[in-house]
């Protein structure tokens, strides 16, 4: 850490929260919030002499509040930079402080909280994790019982620059305890508290165990738990080294810890599995091994970020597999627990991974985006039209990358944009375009498949990522499938406009496939949300219309699902085959003056009238079985 | 969905009846086992977790002959401790549905109802926990009866019925009015100061019994019951007209009773009791009803110790 | 026997319903007295203790004695009675179990006195009135009976042969008794006279409760239109039928009210109020624990519920007073 401090590149700012991020990639306008010390960065010297004189204690969350700290202090003596701080939360304002400062009149009870704009090319969050607080579980008596402790408070207690300076003692007598046990999983895998596996306690608890049976070979150590996860280089040799120095494991979860009142010793009530005996066993001290937590502010700051968290808490990464230290807003990248529990190793390989993407966009000149972004026609925009915005442009993007300010049109940030398309579907001015996937150039794929016989043709609007995948595997893999089947590809099934379906209907299409991703695959993160609540409500409407069930088909299809997609196309094909034609023509024709009414501003979005124009050279060259124009 | 089972196994049987739905989650932590005092107090055999995993493992047989089976008594605690939210006794309670109908039967020895003595009022059938009792009309010397009768392989064995059924007309060894009676004693033999009845349940640790035990009998003398719901204050009063000095019901805290409700039961009981003898102006101290939790170590000395002394004052005041 | 048998009827602590049901008996008391001889029946005829003083030892055949034992007249007749009679029978509640008047029990005389003389409704000007044991007057001194600080029964101060239950006895079985008694059939000495070995849920024929029914408030009978199919349990009614005695006909349930244990215990309970107390205490029910206290506070008198006719007799009384 004294090496970052001295960096002359590395800008050091404790005490500072981030207020607001403004911008996009590699022109963030970050507001940083440097919280008033009441100390003088450039006159404290880091004496201490303040701390000494200090008459206010109060507990140190950096000691799990298991030794005091002054009003004024530094959160460790190893605080990088080491200046002070007065906690007015504490402080009684007797400046006895002041006072011991003397000549270098380091504190000031005036400063006062600092805004501070900085332009920032990328951002990278390491913000860890918190601790579960086991007092809600009764069972475990955390709170109540003196000597049960959780494992963060282990670590100070064993920790030689900590309270005890390293010599582990019962809270209840001071005693050295000789018989301890841990146990594994306190609120983690439990549906009840968090139903996630922390990932690296039980290293930690073998740690621990290692730890103090080296110190003291006399020590009985017992460690209870579900399963033992040791899965990485040299950890499962570490298992056997625990015991082969004599450290118990039970295989047992405790569902209860009672005390005994005099000796506040505690028994765990377990069952040993591998014996399938309950057993009760004295203990001098407790352990706990409590889950680890997503940070308390981590939902505040995932507005202040822009970036989604995962089931759970934690920030989520751009793709699980592909790339875990991304977040789906180009330019913030993840390190550490803040986006998954995880060890130092993984910890560290991520914050390596996470600079190298970071220092990308810092020595570019340039950055690549999507080509098929979208883009706004502010003269069509409601704000223009009406006088108002209804921003359901800004609704739609999963990435903020739409802005409306004020009376004024709205506006995408062409960096943050990564092409879904949803806003364009979504605005009901059409006044939003996507570059090559516009309405005409989609009109004009749909006219010429649907020219010939339409009655016949099954139209299937598929998501670049998914479902268009699936078709192709279908096809790779020889999976048989009606050969009625005309394919529209767009980005993303939020793309997929009503005005399209409404249309395909208009022109005489047989059947209508609405595809796309999974929800928890889409590439775009929620646009297939927005889609599915379109298709839905389509299908409502058209059911009302009374269309046969099955010509209009929403399903979500992976590119893996191969077989999924050959299985509904045959049978949308199967509801056409059942349909006797005259029932299907005189359907499609009774269904053309609604879907003509609900496509009255279509022919007004510019590129529509010359695509229909396209359209019907098209038609008509077919029926005379001549060349188009 | 492409996952459904295709073929009907144990476990989908058991998943289908409510309460069975989510057995497959079971990690087989072993939490169920050790919050359950059955295997503890009364068979090392019963192992909920284990007997999930025969559910899993298609071992059906094996499954509805487990003294699991038969033993639970639905009290919940293993539902509260399971981390995968597992309703346990629920699971096991299907098992047991399924055993039912499947031909076999309880092992335990259920309450039965002494025709002659039956009035057909229905009590019973009110109390029970598990709704084992039921009443039904048979002709007796030409005339139309009403009797109860009970489905003994819902019986658990609690004596809610036995103490308050008023004419002594369902019981079963080991909870009859006569071996209770039995060991209250009479002004000639002797009474102790305190007569405590306590529960079968409420003291987990073998600890607290040996320091129930460890009083001498002239001061303390103890009444083992199944389940506080077996109180009938009839005893009570008999016991302090013997000369027994005061009386004390142990039993478990609200929410964690064996036999679900028993403790309700006796709250209601003990607390009428508690208003007769205030409106007969005698001293309610006398008698005291107290509900021990599972983390209650060592309380029974407290509470024993706090009625003695409470006794003593008492009788200085008389 | 060629000799009538010699009949006594006399009242102790008793409101006279006892002897109100004897003469309920109608033209058959024309038969008894062509059958009997009554020989002291002071609520009905004008006999004075001395007659009974004069007489020999057991001369007496049968007694029936009615009325709880309040004061020491009504004890040293019980003495007197018993001794000139070769059957003693407690006849009704009262001198059965103390009766209404036991319900004294739950207080001392001078709250009692209080109540009757200073605080009760019709009290306009309480001069603080006491009974005076003894009252001089110009011709000479009046001497009241002693108030007992106690209700007791008969059975507890003087051996009794029979107890026929009742508040009062029914006069069916009044008549029964009669025949018995003239007939010389009476059963073994200890025997219970005019009622059932079974309790009134036996003879009640109206709907029970389903398996597993549950109590959440209880009404007493005038707060709530009782439905007169059902059990008065399933419908928050305090009924004491299930620990009592039966025998009585069950006229309160005929006129769609709930038993008020007037008949006494039934075979195998041993303290009435309790055993009540014990299976209405057990059926009550919420899903609540912390609400248990609120349903039992609907039940307004327990002692009064329970003990209504028996409260003397119980446990807590002798526990009490002994």
């Amino acid at each position: 850490m004294v090496d970052a401090a001295r960096q002359p590149r590395i800008d050091v700012r404790t005490y500072t929260e981030v207020d607001k991020v403004e911008g996009f990639v590699g022109n963030f306008k970050v507001t940083l919030r440097e919280k008033a010390k009441h100390v003088l960065a450039d006159r404290c010297n880091g004496c201490g002499d303040c701390a000494k004189v200090c008459p206010i204690e109060v507990p140190n969350y950096f000691e799990i509040n298991l030794a005091p700290r002054k009003a004024a202090y530094v959160p460790m003596s190893q605080s990088v930079p080491l200046i002070y701080n007065i906690d007015l939360d504490a402080c009684i304002h007797c400046y006895k402080c002041v006072e011991a400062c003397g000549p270098l009149e380091a504190i000031d009870f005036s400063q006062e909280d600092q805004l501070v704009r900085e332009n920032i090319g990328a951002i990278v969050v390491a913000t860890g994790f918190g601790h579960f607080d086991p007092s809600v579980m009764a069972e475990y008596g955390y709170g109540r019982f003196p000597n049960v402790i959780t494992s963060m408070e282990m670590e100070r207690l064993n920790n030689s620059a900590g309270p005890t300076s390293g010599n582990l003692i019962r809270p209840s007598d001071r005693k050295n305890p000789l018989k301890l046990a841990f146990i594994n999983c306190v609120g983690s895998r439990d549906k009840r508290y968090i139903p996630s596996c922390s990932n690296f306690c039980c290293m930690y608890s073998i740690k621990n165990a290692v730890l103090l049976k080296q110190m003291n070979p006399a020590m009985d150590i017992t460690i209870y738990y579900m399963d033992i996860r040791t899965p990485s280089k040299g950890y499962e040799e570490f298992y056997d080294r625990a015991r082969e120095m004599g450290i118990h494991f039970i295989h047992g979860r405790p569902s209860l810890i009672t005390e005994d009142e005099t000796t506040h010793n505690l028994f765990i009530h377990s069952e040993d599995i591998s014996l399938g005996r309950v057993i009760e066993n004295e203990y001098d001290m407790i352990m706990l091994n409590q889950a680890a937590i997503p940070q308390p502010d981590q939902n505040h700051m995932s507005s202040v970020l822009n970036v989604a968290q995962s089931p759970g808490g934690w920030y989520m990464e751009y793709h699980p597999k592909l790339r875990p230290m991304d977040s789906p807003t180009d330019g913030i990248f993840f390190a550490g627990a803040c986006q998954g529990p995880k060890d130092i190793p993984s910890s560290v390989a991520q914050g390596s991974a996470a600079a190298a993407r970071a220092s990308r966009i810092l020595h570019s000149t340039r950055w690549e985006i999507e080509p098929t972004i979208a883009v706004v026609w502010p003269e069509r925009c409601s704000a223009e039209t009406r006088g108002r915005a209804c921003g359901l442009c800004v609704k739609a993007c999963p990435y903020g990358a739409v802005v409306i300010e004020g009376d004024k049109a709205a506006e995408i940030i062409t960096a943050k944009c990564h092409g879904c398309g949803g806003c364009v579907a979504e605005c009901p001015e059409d006044a939003i375009t996507q570059l090559h996937y516009t309405d005409a150039q989609i009109l004009a794929q749909m006219r010429a498949l649907l020219a010939d016989k339409p009655e016949e043709k099954i139209l299937a609007f598929r998501c670049h990522w998914c479902s268009y995948g699936g078709a192709d595997l279908a096809g790779t893999s020889h999976f048989e499938y009606t050969a009625n089947e005309r394919g529209i590809k767009v980005m993303c099934s939020a793309r997929m406009d009503s005005d399209f379906i409404y249309e395909a209907y208009r022109l005489g299409a047989g059947g209508v496939l609405y595809s796309g991703c999974h929800p928890q695959d889409c590439h775009y993160i929620t646009g297939q949300l927005i889609g599915a609540k379109r298709a839905d409500r389509l299908k409502k409407i058209f059911d009302r219309m009374g269309m046969t069930d099955g010509r209009f088909r929403v399903e979500w299809i992976s590119a893996a699902e191969g077989d999924k997609y050959a299985r509904v196309l045959n049978e949308m094909q199967t509801v056409l085959d059942n349909m006797p034609p005259e029932a299907l023509k005189e359907e499609i024709e009774k269904l053309q003056p609604d879907m003509e009414k609900r496509l009255k501003r279509f022919p007004g979005v510019p590129g529509v009238p010359e695509a229909m124009a396209y359209g019907d050279t098209l038609v008509r060259a077919i029926k005379e079985q001549k060349e188009p124009a | 969905m492409s996952h459904l089972p295709t073929t009907i196994t144990f476990a989908s049987e058991v998943k289908a009846i409510p309460g069975g739905e989510h057995l497959e989650l079971c990690y087989s932590c072993g939490t169920c086992v050790s919050k359950c005092l059955i295997q503890q107090k009364v068979d090392p055999a019963y192992n909920p977790r284990r007997l999930l995993r025969m559910v899993m493992m298609d071992l059906k047989t094996d499954a509805y002959l487990d003294p699991t089976t038969w033993l639970c008594s639905e009290c919940d605690l293993c539902y509260e401790a399971c981390p995968q939210e597992i309703h346990i006794s629920q699971v096991i309670t299907a098992v047991k549905h399924l055993a039912v109908e499947a031909g076999f039967t309880s092992p335990l020895i259920a309450v039965s109802v002494d025709e002659d003595l039956c009035s057909g009022c229905g009590i019973c059938a009110m109390v029970c926990p598990y709704e084992a009792p039921s009443l039904f009309e048979k002709e007796v010397n030409g005339e139309v009866d009403r009797l109860s009768q009970v489905d003994q392989n819902k019986c658990m064995g609690c004596g809610t019925c036995v103490g308050a059924c008023p004419l002594s007309a369902i019981g079963r060894e080991g909870v009859t009015n006569t071996e209770i009676e039995a060991q209250i004693p009479t002004p000639e033999s002797k009474p102790p100061t305190l007569i405590t009845f306590i529960c079968d349940w409420s003291l987990r640790a073998e600890d607290d019994l040996k320091i129930l035990e460890s009083y001498p009998p002239d001061q303390v003398n103890i009444v083992h019951i199944p389940c506080t719901g077996r109180i009938d204050p009839q005893h009570a009063l008999m016991a302090l007209d013997s000369g027994v000095r005061g009386v004390l019901v142990c039993g478990c805290k609200p929410g964690e009773c064996h036999y679900k409700r028993g403790n309700y039961a006796a709250t209601c009981k003990m607390g009428l009791l508690d208003s007769l003898l205030g409106q007969m102006n005698l001293p309610e101290k006398q008698i005291q009803f107290v509900q021990i939790g599972t983390q209650d170590r060592g309380r029974i000395r407290h509470e024993v110790d706090g009625m003695l002394s409470a006794l003593f004052d008492i009788k200085e005041a008389v | 026997m060629t000799a009538k048998p010699k009949l006594a009827f006399y009242w102790a602590a008793s409101c006279g319903g006892c002897e109100i049901t004897i003469t309920e008996l109608g033209m058959r008391l024309v038969d008894v007295s062509e059958q009997a001889d009554i020989v002291f029946w002071p609520a009905a005829m004008d006999f004075k203790y001395d007659d009974v003083r004069q007489m020999a030892d057991e001369e007496i055949d049968v007694c029936f004695f009615n009325g709880a034992i309040r004061n020491s007249e009504n004890e040293e007749m019980a003495h007197l009675l018993r001794q000139k009679s070769k059957t003693m029978i407690a006849f009704g509640s009262c001198a059965h179990m103390g009766g209404i008047p036991g319900l004294a029990n739950m207080y001392d005389i001078e709250s009692l006195c209080q109540r009757v003389f200073d605080t009760s409704p019709s009290i306009d000007d309480s001069r603080g009135t006491r009974p005076q044991k003894t009252t001089t007057m110009p011709e000479g001194d009046i001497d009241l009976p002693t108030l007992f600080d106690h209700v007791k029964y008969l059975g507890e101060i003087v051996n009794i042969d029979y107890f026929m239950p009742g508040c009062p006895p029914v006069v069916d079985q009044v008549w029964i008794v009669f025949q018995a008694v003239l007939n010389g059939n009476l059963p073994a000495r200890g025997s219970v006279l005019g009622a059932d070995g079974r309790s009134v849920c036996d003879v009640c024929s109206r709907d029970k409760a389903e398996t597993g029914f549950r109590i959440n408030e209880f009404k007493r009978p005038h707060e709530v239109e009782l439905d007169p199919i059902t059990c008065f349990l399933t419908q928050g009614v305090i009924c004491c039928g299930p620990a009592t005695r039966a025998g009585c006909g069950t006229p309160c349930l005929e006129g769609n009210m709930p038993c008020r244990g007037c008949y006494g215990p039934a075979e195998g309970v041993q303290d009435q109020g309790a055993k009540l107390a014990s299976a209405i205490g057990a059926m009550i029910d919420t899903e609540d624990p912390d609400k248990l206290q609120t349903i039992l506070n609907t039940i307004v008198d327990p002692a009064g519920s329970f003990y209504r006719f028996g409260l003397a007799h119980s446990i807590m009384s002798r526990m009490k007073y002994e």
